[in-house]
C-alpha cells in the first residue's frame, strides 16, 4: 500500500462458502463525500446486507467511530452470489483501515472471516474447515472468532480474534493476545459390538462380505428381527478411515454445521435419514446449495431403514453417486460437485405386514399388496444392491439366554483380510484384461473350472442376464478374497448365489 | 423564557465536511437550549444554517419555499457556480440518533421529494441555470458549541445516490 494521505480504496481478503468449498472474495472499501452511509454491492443476500447494522454497533462498542463519509463496499467478484455472515469482520477491518483508525501492517497476509456481535465480539463461522483449507492454499493466515469446536489442521495458520477493540494494537498483537484454543477431544462412547447380536451369524458374515467388497446390502425381514441393530454396528468392522477421505468428510461436516468429534476420534460417519427426507435433503441442493445426507455419509455408511417407504424418485437419485462416488448438481450459477462415496445399507420388510416367509407368524397381506410393495424396491437402485439378505427372527430362548457369536473383532479381521488380498491382487495384475462385454467382465474375476461350471449352472437355472451374472461374480470374488484364494471356486460362487434374491432383482 | 433567535452568534463555523472548534458563546446567552421544543429547535437550526450559508458566500434568496410537492428549507444562489441551491436542514440534539449522523435522515423518500420540489421551483422561476442539492446537519449539544456540518451536492438528479 502506498503511503498517500488519501487512498482511493482499501482491500482485504475474505471468503464465501460455495457448496462445500470456500471461494476467495476481495472486500474493497472506498470513501466519498456526500450523505454518510454504508452501501454494500456485490450480490450479497439478506444476511450480508444486515452487516451494515451489525458493523455500526460493533464499531461503537469497540471504541471506534464510523467515518462521516459515504462508504461504498464492494465484494468482488461481482457476479458471484454471496451469502452468510462471514463478511462482517473483513468489511469492518477495511473500514477501520481506510479511515486510519487501526494500523495497516500485516492486514495483507490475513484472510478475515467472522460474524460480529453487537457488543463488538467476533463469532466463529460455520464451515471453518473449508476456510482454513482455502487459507492454506492461498498462503494466508485465517483470522476468525474463538470457538470450542475449532479443528486444527496441519499447515494452516489460524489467528483467533476475540474482540474488535484488540485491532487497535495491530493485527499481529491482537492475534497473539488470544491464542487459538483447540477443541479437547471429546470422550467417544465405545462403538456397539456385533457380539451383542445373537443368532444372526449368517447375517454377520454377509455384512463382513459387503464391507470387504464395498457392496450395497439390503436386509429383508420381519420387524424386530435385528436389521437396524446389525446396521448400526457396521461402522465397527470397517477399516480405519484414510486421511484424504477424513479431510473431505471434515470439510463437509464443518460446512453443514455438524458435530465433528466422531470424525476427529477416527470413526467413520453413520447416516440414517428418515424416509420422509426430500430429494434435496438426501443428495444436496436448496438455495444456497448445501450438501445432503449422502455427502455427510462420505467415507462412512448410509443406512436407509424401511426402504419401501422412501419415495421412488428420491431413491433413483442415488444411482450417480453410487457409480461415481460424487454427485453433481447443476444450477444456473454453475455446477456443484460434492464427494459421496459411502457404503450403502438398506432394510425393508418383505410385505406390508412384515411377516411374509416367517415360519410361525402368518402373513396377512393380500397378494396384490405384496406385489405392489415389492415392486417398489425394484428398478435401478436394486441393481446397485449386490447382496440381499433374508433375516429371520432369532428364536426366543436365544434372545433371553444369550449366546456366543462372532464379535466385531472377528468380522473386522475378515474384512481386513479380504481388502488386503484384493489390494495385493490388484497390484499384481498389470495388464488390463481386454475382453468384450460379459465374457471379458467374467474373465476378470478369475474363476477356476468348477467355479465356471457352477456359475453357468446357476445362470441357466435362474435365467440371469449379463448384469446379474456380473453381480454374482463380484460377490463371489469378494468371498474368495476373504478366503485368500486366488481363483474363485465353486463354493464361493454358490455362497454368492445365496445372496442374490429372486424377488427384488429385475434379473 | 422564550427562545430568541440569534442567528449570528451561537454557532461553530465549519467548512465543507470538517467540523472544527467553535466560536465562544457570548455574554447574554440567556437561552436554555434544552428547553426548546422540537419545532423551535428546528427553526433555530434553520437560522443557523442560513447564517452559515451566508458566511460561505451563498446568497439566501428564500426561506421555507412552499409548493404543492412540499417545502424546501432554504433556497440559495451560488454565484461562483451560477446555480440555485436547495438546502435541507436537519437539526438534532447531540445525544439523540444512536450513532447515526443527522444528515443520514435525508433518506430516499426525502430525496425523491426534493427532486419534485426542485422541478416545481424550475417551473415557477424559469429559466434556472442549474440546481444543486445540499444538506446541512446542525447538532446541538448540551453545552458548548453547536456543530454545523455542510454537505454540498449531497445528492443528485438521478436516483443512485
Amino acid at each position: 500500500m502506498s503511503a498517500s494521505a488519501e487512498d482511493v480504496s482499501f482491500a482485504v481478503h475474505a471468503a464465501c462458502l460455495r457448496g462445500v468449498e470456500a471461494v476467495p472474495v476481495t472486500v474493497e472499501v472506498s470513501l466519498s463525500g456526500g450523505i454518510p452511509g454504508i452501501c454494500i454491492v456485490g450480490l450479497g443476500d439478506a444476511a450480508v446486507m444486515d452487516a451494515r447494522v451489525r458493523i455500526r454497533s460493533a464499531l461503537r462498542a469497540g471504541g471506534f467511530e464510523l467515518p462521516r463519509k459515504n462508504i461504498t463496499v464492494n465484494l468482488a467478484p461481482g457476479d458471484l452470489r454471496k451469502s452468510g455472515t462471514g463478511f462482517d469482520l473483513p468489511i469492518m477491518v477495511a473500514i477501520l483501515a481506510i479511515s486510519h483508525q487501526i494500523p495497516r501492517a500485516g492486514l495483507d497476509g490475513r484472510l478475515f472471516c467472522g460474524e460480529l456481535a453487537l457488543d463488538g465480539s467476533v463469532l466463529a463461522m460455520r464451515g471453518e474447515v473449508a476456510f482454513a483449507l482455502l487459507a492454506r492454499e492461498m498462503g494466508l493466515t485465517l483470522v476468525g472468532g474463538p470457538s470450542e469446536r475449532h479443528v486444527p489442521l496441519e499447515g494452516v495458520a489460524f489467528g483467533c480474534l476475540a474482540h474488535v477493540a484488540a485491532l487497535r494494537q495491530g493485527i499481529e498483537e491482537a492475534e497473539r493476545a488470544a491464542p487459538a484454543v483447540a477443541a479437547p477431544p471429546a470422550p467417544v462412547p465405545p462403538a456397539p459390538d456385533f457380539a451383542d447380536v445373537v443368532g444372526q451369524e449368517m447375517a454377520k458374515r454377509a455384512l463382513a462380505i459387503a464391507a470387504a467388497g464395498g457392496h450395497g446390502l439390503l436386509m429383508v425381514g420381519p420387524p424386530g428381527a435385528g436389521k437396524t441393530m446389525l446396521a448400526k454396528r457396521m461402522c465397527s468392522i470397517l477399516p480405519p478411515i484414510n486421511e484424504r477421505e477424513r479431510q473431505e468428510a471434515l470439510c463437509i461436516h464443518s460446512v453443514v454445521g455438524e458435530d465433528v468429534s466422531g470424525l476427529l476420534a477416527g470413526g467413520r460417519p453413520f447416516r440414517s435419514p428418515h424416509h420422509s427426507i426430500s430429494a434435496a435433503g438426501l443428495v444436496g441442493g436448496g438455495r444456497p446449495v448445501r450438501p445432503g445426507e449422502i455427502s455427510l455419509a462420505h467415507g462412512g455408511v448410509l443406512f436407509l431403514d424401511e426402504l419401501a417407504e422412501f419415495p421412488t424418485g428420491v431413491l433413483q437419485l442415488l444411482r450417480q453417486p453410487m457409480e461415481e462416488g460424487r454427485i453433481c448438481l447443476v444450477r444456473v450459477d454453475g455446477a456443484y460437485s460434492f464427494r459421496a462415496r459411502f457404503q450403502l445399507l438398506a432394510a425393508s420388510n418383505p410385505c406390508p405386514c412384515g411377516y411374509l416367509g416367517d415360519p410361525q407368524v402368518p402373513c396377512t397381506c393380500g397378494s396384490g399388496a405384496v406385489e405392489r410393495y415389492q415392486s417398489k424396491l425394484g428398478g435401478p437402485l436394486a441393481d446397485r444392491i449386490d447382496v440381499i439378505l433374508d433375516i429371520a427372527r432369532p428364536p426366543a430362548d436365544l434372545i433371553v439366554e444369550g449366546g456366543e457369536g462372532m464379535s466385531s473383532a472377528d468380522l473386522a479381521a475378515l474384512v481386513e483380510r479380504g481388502r488386503a488380498f484384493a489390494a495385493w491382487r490388484g497390484a499384481r495384475r498389470r495388464d488390463p484384461v481386454a475382453g468384450q462385454g460379459v465374457e471379458g467382465a467374467v474373465a476378470a474375476f478369475d474363476l477356476d473350472g468348477p467355479g465356471r461350471k457352477a456359475l453357468l449352472d446357476i445362470a441357466r437355472r435362474r435365467h440371469l442376464t449379463g448384469r446379474g451374472i456380473v453381480r454374482l461374480c463380484r460377490v463371489a470374488r469378494t468371498i474368495a478374497d476373504i478366503e485368500e484364494a486366488e481363483r474363485v471356486g465353486a463354493t464361493a460362487v454358490l455362497e454368492a448365489s445365496m445372496y442374490q434374491g429372486r424377488v427384488f432383482h429385475a434379473v | 423564557m422564550g427562545a430568541r433567535r440569534c442567528t449570528q452568534v451561537y454557532f461553530a463555523e465549519t467548512v465543507t465536511d470538517e467540523p472544527e472548534g467553535a466560536a465562544p458563546c457570548p455574554e447574554g446567552g440567556d437561552r436554555d437550549l434544552s428547553e426548546l421544543s422540537r419545532h423551535e429547535l428546528g427553526e433555530l437550526g434553520e437560522d443557523i444554517a442560513a447564517a452559515h450559508l451566508a458566511d460561505t458566500g451563498l446568497v439566501v434568496i428564500e426561506r421555507n419555499y412552499r409548493c404543492s410537492e412540499g417545502e424546501a428549507d432554504i433556497v440559495a444562489v451560488d454565484e461562483d457556480e451560477g446555480s440555485i441551491v436547495l438546502v435541507e436542514v436537519k437539526t438534532r440534539r447531540a445525544d439523540a440518533g444512536g450513532g447515526f449522523f443527522a444528515e443520514e435522515a435525508v433518506d430516499a423518500a426525502k430525496r425523491r421529494r426534493y427532486r419534485r420540489i426542485a422541478a416545481a421551483y424550475l417551473m415557477e422561476h424559469f429559466p434556472v441555470p442549474a440546481i444543486r442539492f445540499d444538506v446541512i446537519a446542525v447538532t446541538v449539544p448540551k453545552g458548548g458549541p453547536i456543530e454545523v456540518h455542510h454537505v454540498p451536492g449531497a445528492f443528485d438528479w438521478d436516483a443512485q445516490r
